[in-house]
């Protein structure tokens, strides 16, 4: 089997040529250790079995970020056969310079240059010939967006059996560095002895610890010498000799057109940054992507809802009161239908969510929140919108963690979003503000919730950022042109998504579910007398001095870790029939109520939110904020529980 | 004139003369074209004034104007 790695700086089209060459034979999953999104796919060619895997894109190969580890991890452990380093035509100087670090690793490449027709329309033409010639690679020009990629597979299978070229940068040819290439050389570390060499002139910590103290001795004696010669750091003259070799390469085979035009992009971008305008029109999106996803998802919710119940009663109607039918009726189908009834929303959401991205406008809807999110809560302007997603549902919100490019800010993020009120918390509230407030503080009870969680999650982000997670990064996002996504590659893209998801929150819903229904049904029929109730008895001391001391509560509570719906079935349950507004305002005073509330808010995600947090954040952050959310819930409730009694409430 | 990133007017182009940020932030601006020599066109600041969205070399990005202040330019 042809191992091939597709590398490159992101918006190059690198996951469309992806797809179009794998289709759905894809395998998704993370890189071991990381949270970074692994993508490997299967073809046959000709009779030749490859298997590619697409690279993280980045714009560097210096470890920095985890993606870059990623990549250079891959390329220096698993050696694939070939890379094919695809980049944008119009764009093509800062994109060789990825291309000239991968080079440098030494290994067979090519080079797939993408958006040709949209560079050409701007003025630009390449030689692809010239630039194959000088360069000593094959250049291939490509459609990233046709489904025929004949002409590069051919290359790639041509150029697997060639020999890799080697950049000789001006600066490698002194004799000092000769002999220093030799020594190096010498210890025989499986990767090129120009490519250490330059890792260390850029500072680069890993290598160095790679090769010893003693080289790293001669090595800085080396440095010096260089600096004086060149009269600059290191860094800077390694960045200085791609960049020069890069200009040499373009001279002779682009032509550029003697004015930049302005492009469309920029016009659009005019209106859509605009001082005025640039806010209203986030908002707008906004609204749109909630109302598509919540509302136009819900007749779809809704049927397969009703699917469900209706083969719960089929169930339970051939199997009758036994266990076996308990289980599969509450258990089974009550746990995977909790789940199938996100997907439509997940669905939808995703296919807007990858347009905008795939459009170019996510990237500009994170410029214009960057000031607020980074004032706020020392992240960048990519937390807005899966936060904002968090009102509808945190699943979604976490999952669109994904589109955020660095990992502190992703795992922030998704350690904030259980903390804005889902749609599901939302019912709790209005049945326990409408038992119990006068209706002229019903809407206030709830704005103070809503601003509430808001505040905890800046403090979350703040805290953690500063005590845990270091500085903030640098805001360098690339705002590429706006481009019309490809149905095909959204769809692709979507139903990977959705899959994942419905087997990733299956089969952790499916668990806890019957967990669940088994400490309800065990060992007697009886709520009070099983192990829930027992359960229920014993953590409910610790809600004693928050104000909702009854076992019956602390089992709506724990019965809402699977899902944040429940808490309302289940005092309905416990407290048995009858109307639950008057069972409400018999068993809590208001000050009770909101301190249930804000409890209600607070703790725990709900278990599909657990499983996504686990996929972007890794499980050592999911068990985290199970254990945060809770300390939290009760502190909160306890300061307003303790207050408000104080007070005489 | 010799001023600074952050307080060159939208649509202004510049040439870097300087740029005084640590070694790794440093090694992400050369990747994405911001070095001494090259040209920078300011085309948008965000509606709340930062962050900016620059032009080098055809390519758009945007910088926040704390790192923009310590890029030196000279129009």
């Amino acid at each position: 089997m042809l191992r091939i790695a597709l590398a490159g700086n992101p918006n190059v089209g690198k996951s469309t040529l992806f797809n179009n060459l794998t289709g759905l034979n894809q395998h998704v999953g993370n890189w071991p250790g990381k949270t970074v999104e692994k993508k490997t796919g299967y073809l046959n060619f000709r009779g030749n079995d490859i298997e590619i895997t697409d690279l993280p894109g980045t714009y560097s190969l210096t470890a920095g970020s985890p993606e870059e580890e990623v990549v250079i991890d891959y390329l220096l452990n698993e050696k694939p056969d070939l890379i094919i380093s695809v980049v944008d035509a119009s764009n093509i100087e800062r994109n060789l310079y990825l291309t000239l670090q991968i080079l440098e690793f030494g290994l067979n490449t090519i080079i797939a240059v993408n958006f040709n027709s949209e560079s050409e329309k701007r003025g630009y033409s390449l030689d692809e010939n010239k630039l194959e010639e000088l360069l000593g690679v094959p250049v291939i020009k490509i459609e990233a967006t046709e489904g025929n990629q004949d002409e590069l597979l051919e290359a790639a299978i041509k150029q697997v059996k060639g020999t890799p070229p080697q950049i000789r940068y001006e600066f490698l040819r002194s004799d000092n560095i000769k002999e220093f290439i030799k020594l190096l050389e010498d210890i025989e570390l499986d990767v090129p002895a120009e490519w250490v060499l330059i890792k260390l002139l850029e500072g680069d910590k890993k290598v160095a610890s790679m090769v010893g103290e003693d080289i790293l001795g001669r090595f800085e004696g080396i440095r010096r010498i260089l600096e004086e010669e060149q009269s600059a750091d290191a860094d800077i003259m390694v960045s200085d000799a791609r960049h020069g070799l890069i200009e040499g390469l373009l001279e002779r085979s682009l032509r550029r057109p003697p004015i930049d035009r302005v492009t469309v992009s920029e016009i659009i971008d005019r209106v859509v940054l605009n001082r005025y305008l640039g806010l209203p029109i986030l908002l707008g999106v906004m609204w749109l992507i909630f109302q598509l996803t919540f509302t136009a998802g819900a007749p779809l919710t809704e049927l397969i809802d009703t699917g469900v119940s209706h083969l719960a009663e089929a169930v339970r109607g051939a199997l009758g009161d036994s266990a076996a039918g308990s289980l599969l009726v509450d258990g089974v189908i009550g746990g995977v239908g909790s789940v199938l009834v996100f997907t439509p929303n997940i669905f939808i959401l995703f296919l807007l969510l990858t347009f905008l991205e795939d459009s170019g406008y996510l990237a500009r809807a994170a410029f214009v929140m960057d000031r607020v999110m980074n004032s706020l809560a020392s992240l960048s302007g990519r937390s807005f919108i899966p936060m904002m997603l968090g009102f509808g549902c945190c699943v979604p919100g976490v999952m669109a963690t994904r589109t955020i490019g660095s990992e502190r800010e992703r795992i922030l993020t998704s350690l904030m979003i259980p903390f804005m009120s889902c749609s599901a918390r939302l019912p709790v509230y209005v049945l326990f503000t409408s038992a119990l407030f006068p209706v002229i503080y019903q809407g206030w009870v709830i704005f103070f919730l809503y601003i509430m969680g808001i505040a905890v999650a800046i403090i979350t982000a703040r805290l953690l950022g500063e005590l845990v997670m270091g500085e903030g990064s640098l805001f360098l996002m690339e705002l590429p042109p706006y481009r019309i996504p490809r149905l095909r590659t959204l769809l692709i893209h979507i139903y990977h998504r959705t899959i994942q998801f419905i087997k990733k929150a299956g089969t952790i819903i499916l668990a806890g579910s019957v967990f669940i229904w088994f400490l309800s049904g065990f060992p007697g029929a009886d709520v009070s007398s099983s192990l829930l109730g027992r359960l229920g008895s014993m953590v409910a001391p610790i809600f004693h001095p928050i104000g909702f001391g009854d076992w019956q509560l602390a089992i709506a509570i724990i019965s809402g870790f699977a899902a944040k719906e429940l808490v309302i079935g289940a005092l309905g349950t416990v407290y048995g029939a009858g109307n639950i507004t008057a069972t409400i305002q018999g068993a809590f005073t208001p000050l009770e109520a909101l301190s249930f509330m804000v409890f209600v808010l607070f703790y725990t995600p709900c278990l599909a939110t657990l499983a996504v947090i686990k996929e972007e954040a890794g499980t050592r952050w999911a068990l985290f904020s199970v254990l945060y959310s809770v300390f939290v819930a009760w502190t909160a409730s306890f300061i307003i529980y303790t207050a408000g009694t104080l007070l005489g409430y | 004139m010799e001023t600074t990133l952050d307080r060159i007017k939208e649509g202004k182009r510049v040439t870097v003369t300087s740029v005084n940020l640590p070694i790794d932030v440093r090694h992400r601006l050369m990747v994405m074209g911001i070095r001494r020599g090259a040209l920078v066109t300011v085309e948008n600041s965000a509606p709340l004034r930062d962050p900016l969205k620059v032009r080098v070399k055809g390519h758009a990005f945007s910088i926040r104007k704390g790192e923009a202040s310590r890029i030196g330019v000279r129009d």
